[in-house]
């Protein structure tokens, strides 16, 4: 018997005819063939949807998901029709802050669709296919142990929260991201087709500012993420007793960070207020409930700018 | 991954797979020109990277409905998982128990397991050498072997399980 021959050819030589046969007569391979497929589903889902902004950070705890929120309330209360996919699956938190933790998404044939909160905010989130809050995410599997087959499989529900999630008319999908730099945030970044760009959330820490800085670098430069601008969070506080600014952090310069200098916009520094984690607690909407404080103002000035730049990037 | 017929110059197709045991998939491809058969047996890892896509293999007879993946991904709460030794799966509560006045409701007997499928104990050689699997594919291992032992009549994972099964799996 040849070996590695057929018919006096080289099996390379009989399948590149093979292959010029099959691409002549379109045959596509039945896998490649449902990857397309996702791909498509992915397109078309987003393609409804007027703008899309990811909230990212280089590191976890950094208020992402408060900002997130926020944002979200005060889009609503300009008209705009929002919605809020929460893509943190290990940690996922929007459904609480939102105050609707018990409305399961309901699945029909167009789609999963989406729970409605306050001012008609629209949530997708893993913890809303969970039986109940004290459930953890985990994944059916003999590999449970493996990272490589974990992060397979969270990539493929991502990309199904984003393909199958039937969000109606929408004008704004704000997505939390999950905290990392390396990992997922950027392939999920490069997911969505037309992206209007990345909010990076930061706190006044040296720390967060290192760590975010690599995430810019490597979300801007290397995947050409387009960067819109930074929020600097917990931005100082005020004294509850006597109303004195005070700062959380002690190193806090509030001049012009690492993150400034590379060219990122300052948005907005929203200053800590403990209504904020109360009214996220209770499933409350801060900037409706304490609309005269100075982080609901800082939270409708960073409005202001998103609304200006996204509207100017690509009208509706 | 695709084959060739030799004979006929021409890629085999896919033609239908069944499911070999919990792990494994076999995967039948006929020539189209001869109708030739060959059927291949995937490694457990492949099928899991596989399904972790969220395709099917051959291709899709039905359209995907919504989330269906991440509904079939999800793990109900409580099932035990698969990195659980035979000893860590075993509930020190029912023991606990006895003498309570619970032992006779039934809910000790239900901590203790006796509904689900039974371990096989392991011997200490064989766990041993189980740590010699590379960690990110040991539960998997773990889980093959017991079915192996399981399947075979055999009462314990001794070497002679952990020769056979590495003899099976190619390993």
């Amino acid at each position: 018997m040849k070996q590695g021959k057929s018919e006096g050819r080289t099996i390379t030589e009989v399948v590149k005819d093979l292959e010029a046969q099959q691409k002549k007569n379109k045959v596509v391979n039945p896998v490649l063939q449902q990857v397309m497929d996702q791909v498509t589903a992915v397109q078309t889902r987003m393609s409804r949807i007027k703008h899309k902004i990811a909230v990212m950070s280089g590191k976890g705890g950094v208020g992402k998901s408060s900002v997130t929120v926020n944002l979200a309330h005060c889009f609503a209360a300009r008209g705009y029709k929002v919605g809020i996919l929460d893509v943190d699956l290990s940690g996922p938190c929007i459904p609480k802050m939102m105050g609707i933790r018990d409305r399961a998404l309901k699945i029909t044939a167009e789609g999963a669709l989406p729970a409605v909160g306050v001012n008609g905010i629209k949530v997708a989130s893993m913890e809303l296919m969970l039986p109940d809050e004290g459930s953890p995410v985990m994944w059916k599997g003999l590999w449970e142990d493996s990272a490589v087959w974990r992060g397979t499989v969270e990539m493929s529900v991502i990309r199904e929260f984003i393909s199958d999630v039937n969000w109606g008319p929408l004008d704004l999908l704000l997505i939390d991201m999950p905290p990392a730099s390396s990992d997922k945030p950027p392939i999920i970044a490069q997911m969505i087709p037309e992206l209007d760009g990345a909010v990076i959330v930061t706190i006044p820490s040296a720390i967060s500012q290192f760590i975010v800085k690599k995430s810019v670098v490597f979300l801007n430069r290397e995947l050409k993420i387009p960067m819109i601008g930074l929020i600097e969070n917990m931005s100082g506080a005020i004294c509850p007793h006597c109303g004195e600014a005070l700062e959380l952090f002690e190193d806090a310069s509030h001049g012009e960070s690492p993150l400034q200098q590379m060219g990122l916009p300052l948005l907005g520094r929203v200053p800590f207020d403990r209504r904020i984690a109360s009214c996220a607690d209770h499933g409350r909407s801060f900037v409706d409930e304490h609309p005269l404080t100075p982080a609901a103002q800082a939270f409708r000035i960073i409005t202001d700018s998103l609304q200006q730049l996204i509207e100017a990037r690509r009208p509706s | 991954m695709k084959f060739l017929c030799i004979k006929c110059n021409s890629f085999m197709d896919y033609e239908s797979k069944e499911q070999v045991d919990t792990l494994r998939l076999g995967i039948t491809f006929a020539c189209t020109q001869c109708g030739y058969k060959v059927a291949m047996v995937t490694n457990p890892g492949e099928t899991q990277l596989v399904s972790g896509l969220g395709v099917k293999i051959g291709g899709r007879t039905v359209p995907a409905e919504p989330m269906e993946f991440t509904r079939e991904a999800i793990k109900p709460e409580g099932q035990p998982t698969a990195t659980m030794t035979a000893d860590m799966g075993k509930c020190p509560f029912p023991g606990m128990l006895a003498g309570t006045g619970f032992k006779d409701t039934g809910i000790a007997a239900g901590l203790s397991g006796q509904d689900s499928k039974p371990t096989v104990p392991w011997t200490s050689n064989a766990e041993k050498r189980l740590q010699n699997v590379p960690a990110f594919v040991r539960s998997l291992a773990h889980a093959g072997i017991e079915q192996y032992a399981r399947e075979n009549g055999f009462a314990e994972v001794n070497d002679q399980v952990m020769d056979e099964y590495r003899e099976k799996v190619g390993m």
